[in-house]
Parts: structure tokens; sequence; C-alpha cells
């Protein structure tokens, strides 16, 4: 069922959920005001979109292949089609995660922005791993790509920031480190990723900056996972 | 004492020095003791991480640069260890066998003893693999009373717990500067001239 309301109107269904969460306040007392379609879409969608977090198999979808065709995006110069969309793909489950694990917004990522981001090329050529992720997360972060969608009338949480952030430096930390043999024992390493980036939550933070000192600390991080 | 089972196709010293190594040796360990003593423990993850970070912190502030120096570090680095998990406590005792006989070390303080049996586990293991090394650790490890002045004494001041890893595992303590690391040859000439004035197994170090 979700997965056709995400088909019916191309966008991947995380894309939807973000959309559709600027009218949660609204789906309760306001609900009733709205246009009969509108108000019967919302009803549709809120009915396969919990109000808090989704519950979903964490890093549905990560597979070994994905997995490593995922860090292949950020260590290769010049990386393949398929390599992004897995990147996209991989990015948007672990944030999922990460983000579940610091109560943060369930809302992990928007796709579509992260795509477009990656084809306006914050990639450069012949610059580390950690640097090219540095630069990525930087990137996808200032463009809004992460957490709630940008441009609502709510004022800026400074918990679902913080959450917002130390969710992707694990995720991009943890795409960075050495792959286990078992896909399934990617998990702890991820959520080992979440729990360490948190002891070094005043370190990490003060890193998004400045993209050399954010890969310094992504170099440091992923080494220590 | 329950054997670590924690292999790794890296020197284990490096291995030890990974986040993912440390919290499955450190599950495992107490998987063991769980085994042996029927004593139920529950590790937070956040913490343990907390616990590796702040360790990693402290070992690479002294980590020596002369290799002949690595075997006494390991011991060294060991008692920081012991000491970050004394003073973040990651695990919380869940179930006590019925009738858990208290003057047995492990259910004294269960706790501590899979804090100290972790250490000494690894730092035995990295001594023996790495370095083709061994430990002896103390045979009065498994009487209370020396469980009585460590936990005394560490809670005081949670850097004693450096010294009592090395006074567990055989070793002369460095009691007075135990949170400084003592290359061996400094610790050889310094005993030249130098003898411990503290003994903790009878009471506090300050009663001794």
């Amino acid at each position: 069922m979700s997965r056709d309301i995400g088909a019916m109107v191309g966008l991947p269904l995380r894309d939807l959920a973000r959309g559709l969460s600027a009218f949660t306040p609204i789906r309760g007392v306001g609900a009733a005001g709205l246009p009969a379609p509108l108000r019967e879409a919302l009803q549709l969608v809120s009915g396969v979109l919990p109000d808090s977090h989704p519950e979903r198999v964490p890093l549905e979808g990560v597979d070994a292949a994905s997995l490593a065709a995922a860090s292949d995006f950020l260590s290769v110069d010049g990386p393949s089609d398929r390599m992004e969309e897995a990147f996209v793909r991989v990015l948007a489950s672990a944030m999922q995660m990460a983000l579940d694990q610091l109560d943060g917004p369930a809302i992990p990522l928007s796709e579509t922005i992260a795509t477009m981001r990656l084809h306006s090329g914050p990639v450069a050529a012949g610059v580390s791993a950690e640097r090219r992720a540095a630069r990525i997360l930087l990137d996808l972060y200032r463009a809004r790509a992460f957490g709630p969608m940008p441009g609502l009338p709510l004022p800026t949480d400074p918990a679902q920031d913080r959450a917002v952030r130390l969710a992707a430096f694990a995720a991009f930390a943890w795409l960075l480190t050495n792959r286990e043999d078992v896909v399934s024992e990617e998990r702890l390493v991820l959520e080992l990723s979440v729990a360490l980036s948190v002891s070094l939550e005043a370190e990490v933070l003060a890193r998004f900056d400045d993209p050399d000192t954010l890969a310094e600390m992504l170099r440091s991080v992923s080494a220590k996972l | 004492m329950p054997k670590l089972a924690a292999t790794s196709p890296r020197p284990i010293r490096k291995a030890a020095q990974s986040l993912r190594w440390f919290v499955r040796a450190f599950e495992d360990q107490a998987a063991r003791i769980s085994e042996e003593t029927g004593v139920a423990y529950q590790a937070d993850h956040t913490d343990l991480a907390r616990v590796f970070a702040e360790w990693r912190k402290a070992f690479d502030a002294q980590k020596p640069r002369d290799a002949t120096d690595y075997p006494a570090y390991v011991g060294f680095a060991a008692g920081l260890v012991l000491r970050t998990l004394l003073q973040v406590k990651p695990v919380q005792v869940t179930g006590l066998p019925e009738g858990a006989d208290t003057t047995n070390p492990a259910y004294y303080w269960p706790e501590g003893y899979l804090y100290v049996v972790f250490c000494l586990n690894v730092r035995g293991l990295v001594l023996e693999t790495d370095f083709d090394g061994h430990q002896t650790p103390r045979t009065d490890l498994d009487d209370v009373r020396t469980w009585w002045s460590f936990r005394e004494n560490v809670e005081e001041d949670s850097a004693l717990a450096i010294a009592f890893l090395e006074h567990f595992a055989g070793e002369d303590a460095h009691w007075e500067t135990p949170e400084i690391f003592h290359p061996d040859r400094t610790a050889r000439i310094a005993g030249r001239f130098y003898a411990p004035n503290l003994h903790p197994l009878n009471g506090t170090v300050e009663d001794a």
C-alpha cells in the first residue's frame, strides 16, 4: 500500500512522508477545514504513516552489495550512478536508524534533494574519502536535506537539529569505516557509531562549520569504530 | 576466572583500540561470567562508547614512542580501562542467583568483578598473543577482603584502579602516581631507591 502511494506521485516514500509532515500540526483540529480531496488524501496517507516514528526494520533494504557500493561512492573518483543511488538509499536507512536512536525527527532525509545536490557536484575528484564525505555531509545539511522540510512556518528546534547533525555524522563515519564480514553485524557498528558520536558530541558539533576539520573528525571516529 | 574468547586477525592490541571489538569482547566476558555465576548483567552501549571514547583519549595522551615500552603500556592501558569503567558504570546487575554467597567476590561486587576480570583478561590476552608474555594474577584475587579494600579505595579515588589492576596482575603497583605511565626501565631504576609503603589489602590505602 505505502509503496503504491509513493509510486503514484513519483516520489520516494520518505520524501512523501517528509512533505506530509508539514500537515502534522493541522492534522487534528484543522483537518476538518481542508478541501475534501486534500482531507481524504491526507487521511489516506496518514493511515500508512504513523504520527511518530514509523515502524521500520532498522537498515531496511541494506544488503552487502548496496552497502559496499555506498561506501565506494565516498572513496572512488568518478563514482557510478549505481553507487550514487546506493549511497542515497543506504544513507536514508542509516539516518532513519540513527535518528530513532537519538529520538530525533522521524523523517530522516529527502532522497530527492540529496540526489539533486549530488548531481550539482559537491564531490571533487582527487580528495580523500573523508574530505569527500565531509563536503557532501555539509552540503546536504546546508541544503536542508536532513530532517523536517525546509520552508515551514515552524521554529527551528535545537534538539532536532542536534539529533540531525549527530545522526548524519554517525552515518557518514559508519560508511567510512571497515565493513563487517556479515552485513547483519553492520547494525551494531552503526549503533556504536551513533553512541561514539554522542560521546564526542561537543567536538562533532563544533566541526560543522569547516569541511577540513569535519573530515579530520570523520577520519578519527571511523578509525575508532 | 572466566576467560575471554575474543580474537582478531589483527594484533589484539590493535583490535582492542576499536569500539566494536571492545564492546563485543566486553559482552562476551559478561556472558561468560553470567554462565559461571548466574549473575545477570545489562550493559548500555552508549555508556560503553563513552568509556571507550574517554579511555582512548587517556590512552593516546601517554602512548610511548619507544616500542620497547609497549608491553608495559599494555598493563597501564588496561588499568585506564578499569578506571574509566568504574567512573562511567556502564553495567547494571539485573539478577543474582538465589542464596548468592556474598563472601565470593563475584557476588560481593558483581559489577566490579566483571570490570576487573575483563581488564585482566584483555591485558593477559594482549601480552600473550602480541608480546609472547604472560601474567600471573595474584591468588588473593579470590579473597573478598581484597575486594573490600579495592572497592573502598576506588570509590574514593578511581585512579587507584590503575594501581590495583597492576597489583591484581602480579606486578609491582605504582600507588603514589597511578595515573602516570612508568615505563619498565624507569620502574626498574626507581625500584632501587623506592619501595612502596602503601599496601591496600588489609584496609584502605590511607590505613596501610
